[in-house]
């Protein structure tokens, strides 16, 4: 890991960013279960106001020096993007594979199939980028307001063969891709008119990759073989039985099932321990002028996280949706500091134009965070 | 920190929105606005109340309040005193929660109202789009859409065709089009070698018809009226009219909840789709009458195949609540349709080579069970109770029943709520077996005086007569609630259950009439019947046998026995027994039924014998 000390000498009124969190007033379970209530009242419209106001209480308790970053999107915005995705973009698709399937010869469908999946990809790609985009330009602090520059089709082209490598590579290009995304997405990003400089590089990523690839083939191999060994003992127990699992007795369907929800346990553990890793790694070569980014997620709370949000999510019937996503705000918030300080009078506004809607795509391919 | 007036001042952090840096200000609430006040300079600015916006809807428990001004004011205010929030909500109430909620919800309440306006207005004028959409469809594609539901359906099934099942379908198939419309229809039937018993009607004409429909028809007549009923889907474009609103109905639900699947918008979906189907259904139903009219087919056996299923699985009728969600109409309301049509002059839908090239199309047809027998009529004294022969018997001549019909229609014209005269007329028109106007009497006296025992019992005969089983059902259980020593509705509710294949609901019933009441004779003959039906044969001898014991003259109780003991192979006692029916005079409402089957069996026993 490469550090530069930045913080040498300070200019004059610098400070460092101290960034906490302040729950706000009422919380989110109450808000959380309104929104659904009037989304509900409202044939689904609703959503977007909703959205729109939890954001806000969000953003509101992320504070930088005590005082509240400032989400300033509107339910109308996102409500024209998500329509002209509807219309322009959904309907279209639709349309066009309703037809293929009937029209189509099955070969040509096939060929048809693979272009679809390949312009969802791209599109993807572009609602990342886009809802990224619209997101940074409503927030402020201060009054000054992020943004994120660049090209969401580059982007997007990147997301897109990146992605279809995945497969030939057996998984390894994965963190070489992490890394190139994010810093795409990073060292675009501005406060003000300041970028924020993003210096990761993927080798430290696989570190922890190798034993993560290695860890979970170990686990799939181990699992399946334990099982295999299960059920072949039992059958010689009842040599009468067919090899079908229903017909195991009880003691070794339990045992089967401990053993997956063990092996998946395990697994995602592992997978955190890595995400860790990356999420460390990636604030700790995030910089905004002096200051230098340090977050310390941990594996056991990145599941806990994981899992509890999950079942809330399940168990709310998705009322509680609100809930979870404050829950993953405050536990990047509470874990994250900054070294180094910021001369804030030299950072001034934004120059950028606005996007004029929301983020339509990143909705509909459901590729957006918060 | 002592309560702040409004004269107070606050410590607040002014952003320039042109750096990040802020200055200290000194906010003070003024009249018209927020005073804000530079520290060290003695300039002032004020902030309009009404020009206001927050970071987040202001609550008045807020810690800290973020402010700036509208539409795009860069500049904002940051205030860190507890009670600030409330004191600045009592002067801009535009901030609250309640007030930002409202102005968000506009938009949502807007579509709500377009949405029920749109649907209103679609109910009430009874405009079908899915349909006019289907209309201006071109065959081609129609065909096209057809082909892929055909090949979805036939993935693994075989297609049952042999050159003479081809040529039967195609006879019949020209025959039922040629009723259908003037204009040429493009129509093509195929079968599936399928168990399902069913039949659909696909778009571009296609209609599918399943093996396990052909196999339970009883006859060549039951098979046309299922297809005319699907030619009645073709003709008014259901299929494609279906898919079209499914399609639609998914976008627009998509559309609506932006994408967020729900339970709820899924049951709507499939409601109004339900609601739909029952139109459809009962347009194609009408159709299929007249097709099979045009064609000189009888209906009877259109009819004869929703008994069959009704037969077959009677628990899709059973609770009346279903009705709601079940695609097709209530099976009675359909079979008492198909009744309720004049007789006409009709031949067979196939000859008996087509219909035997139909029936092995898909390879040697299974034996089939036999189509019930007609069994005798329910032996209460009082009633003559239906026989599940489907044929209603035909209208009697009866002067002395017509006499009373006129003297109770008199007596209505003076006192339409004369319920003795109802009841008077109502009994007539039955021995007419005019069981149609007897159920109008019966209702409406059962309207009057709904707590009347005998009321709801006439109207249970009533509708076992119009084979409306289910509903009659309900009447005799009407008769029960009220008067539950009432020996005849109990017989006819397990006579109803008998038809019904409901074994074990019937011998409920007879069992408790010969526990109760040991004198009444039918329930030990009912109770025979329904043993036979069961397969329990020893039992069912027994039945007769005790009922033979209590009426020696008990002409159907012996030909009941004697077919009996013929299942059992047993030819001399069966001769025995139709011989004894034969010498006794025909006794209660089934003793004709009893001389000739009596006879008609003595005939093909001697035959075997010879």
């Amino acid at each position: 890991m490469s550090f530069v000390d930045v913080s040498a000498t300070p200019p004059p009124g610098a400070t460092a960013p101290h960034i906490t969190w302040v729950h706000p007033p009422g919380g989110f379970v109450g808000l959380s279960l309104l929104n659904g209530v009037l989304r509900i009242l409202t044939l689904g419209v609703y959503h977007f106001w909703g959205k729109t106001e939890v954001r806000q209480r969000i953003w509101s308790a992320v504070r930088v020096n005590g005082e509240p970053l400032e989400y300033r999107g509107t339910g109308g915005e996102l409500f024209r993007g998500f329509l002209i995705v509807f219309f322009l973009i959904l309907l279209p698709l639709g349309a066009a594979s309703f037809a293929s399937s009937l029209f189509l010869s099955p070969a040509m469908h096939g060929i048809y199939n693979l272009g679809f999946w390949a312009v969802l990809l791209l599109l993807s790609g572009i609602g990342i980028h886009r809802a990224r985009r619209y997101r940074l330009s409503r927030t402020r602090w201060r009054g000054i307001r992020g943004g994120l520059s660049g090209q969401s089709r580059g982007f997007a082209w990147t997301y897109l063969w990146t992605m279809l490598l995945v497969p030939f590579t057996l998984g390894w290009i994965v963190p070489w891709r992490t890394v190139r995304l994010q810093k795409a997405l990073m060292a675009e990003t501005r406060f003000g008119d300041k970028a924020f400089t993003f210096t990761a590089s993927a080798g430290p990523l696989y570190k922890r990759f190798w034993v993560l690839w290695l860890g979970t083939l170990l686990l799939i191999l181990g699992v399946s073989t334990a099982i295999g060994v299960l059920a072949a003992a039992s059958m010689t127990a009842q040599p009468a039985a067919a090899p079908n699992l229903g017909q195991l007795p009880p003691h070794s369907i339990a045992a089967i099932i401990a053993l997956v929800l063990g092996g998946f346990l395990a697994f995602a553990m592992l997978h955190a321990w890595y995400s860790a890793r990356v999420l460390n790694y990636f604030a700790a070569e995030t910089a905004l002028q002096g200051a230098r980014f340090m977050l310390s997620a941990t594996a056991p709370s990145l599941v806990w996280l994981a899992a509890s949000n999950y079942l809330l999510r399940i168990f709310s019937l998705g009322f509680l949706t609100a809930v979870t996503e404050a829950r993953s705000m405050r536990y990047i918030v509470d874990r994250l500091s900054c070294d180094g300080a910021i001369a804030w009078h030299e950072i001034g506004q934004n120059p950028d134009a606005l996007l004029k809607r929301g983020e339509g795509l990143a909705e509909a391919f459901n590729v957006d965070a918060f | 920190m002592s309560m702040p007036s409004s004269g107070a001042r606050f410590a607040g952090m002014l952003g320039s929105g042109t750096t990040a840096a802020a200055r200290a200000v000194s906010v003070r609430m003024a009249g018209g606005g927020l005073e804000l006040r530079m520290e060290g300079e003695p300039r002032t600015q004020v902030w309009a109340y009404e020009d206001l916006q927050s970071s987040v809807p202001l609550r008045s428990d807020a810690g800290d309040v973020l402010l700036s001004r509208k539409p795009d004011g860069v500049e904002t205010l940051f205030v860190a005193d507890p009670s600030f929030a409330s004191l600045l909500l009592a002067r801009a109430p535009a901030l609250s929660p309640a007030r930002q909620r409202w102005q968000g919800l506009k938009p949502g309440l807007a579509v709500l109202a377009a949405v029920v306006a749109i649907v209103a207005g679609l109910w009430s004028l009874d405009l079908h789009p899915a349909k006019a959409m289907a209309r201006v469809m071109p065959l081609h594609s129609r065909q096209v859409l057809g082909g892929a539901v055909v090949a979805s359906l036939a993935k693994d099934r075989k297609v049952c065709e042999t050159p003479a099942s081809r040529a039967a379908l195609d006879r019949l198939t020209k025959r039922l089009v040629g009723a259908a419309s003037d204009k040429p229809v493009p129509l093509r039937i195929t079968l599936f070698d399928w168990g399902l018993v069913n039949a659909f009607a696909v778009p571009g004409g296609q209609i599918i018809l399943t093996r396990g429909l052909v196999q339970l028809a009883g006859s060549p007549d039951e098979v046309a009226g299922v297809l005319a009923h699907e030619i009645g889907h073709t003709l008014e474009l259901h299929p494609e009219a279906g898919i079209i609103r499914l399609v639609g109905l998914s976008a627009a639900t998509q559309l609506a909840f932006a994408g967020s699947s729900g339970t709820a918008t899924n049951v709507g979906v499939l409601l109004t789709q339900l609601r739909y189907s029952r139109i459809a259904e009962r347009e194609a139903d009408a159709h299929a009458l007249r097709i099979l009219k045009g064609a000189g087919i009888s209906a009877k056996g259109f009819g004869d195949f929703f008994e069959r299923l009704e037969a077959k699985n009677p628990s899709a009728a059973t609770v009346p609540e279903i009705q709601v969600l079940s695609t097709h109409p209530v099976t009675a309301e359909r079979i008492a349709l198909v009744r309720a049509q004049p007789a006409y002059a009709a031949t067979p839908a196939l000859s008996a080579e087509d219909w035997r090239a139909l029936r092995e199309a898909c390879g040697p047809a299974p034996a089939r069970p036999q189509a019930p027998a007609t069994s005798p009529r329910t032996a209460s004294t009082q009633t003559p109770a239906p026989s599940p022969a489907p044929a209603p018997a035909p209208a009697k001549s009866d002067p002395q029943a017509d006499r009373e019909i006129a003297e109770a229609t008199k007596a209505l014209e003076t006192n339409p709520k004369d319920i003795a005269a109802l009841q008077k007329r109502a009994r007539a028109y039955a021995r007419k077996n005019q069981h149609e106007a007897a159920l109008a009497d019966y209702a409406k006296a059962v309207d009057l005086k709904p707590g009347d025992a005998t009321l709801q019992y006439g109207r249970g005969t009533a509708l076992q007569n119009l084979h409306r089983y289910e509903e009659a059902l309900g009447a005799y259980d009407a008769t029960l609630r009220l008067s539950p020593s009432h020996s005849n509705a109990r017989n006819n509710r397990g006579n109803v259950n008998r038809v019904l294949k409901r074994y074990d609901a019937a011998l409920l019933d007879f069992d408790e009439i010969i526990r109760t009441e040991p004198g009444f004779v039918h329930a030990l003959y009912n109770r025979g019947l329904v043993y036979r039906e069961m397969n329990r044969l020893e039992e069912a001898v027994r039945d007769f046998t005790a009922a033979i014991a209590q009426d020696k003259a008990y002409t159907a109780a012996y030909a009941s026995r004697g077919l009996t003991y013929e299942k059992m192979g047993n030819r001399d006692k069966a001769v025995e027994d139709y011989r004894a029916a034969l010498a006794l005079p025909a006794k209660y409402n089934n003793g004709t039924w009893a001389h000739t089957t009596a006879r008609d069996h003595l005939k093909t026993l001697a035959a075997d014998t010879l």
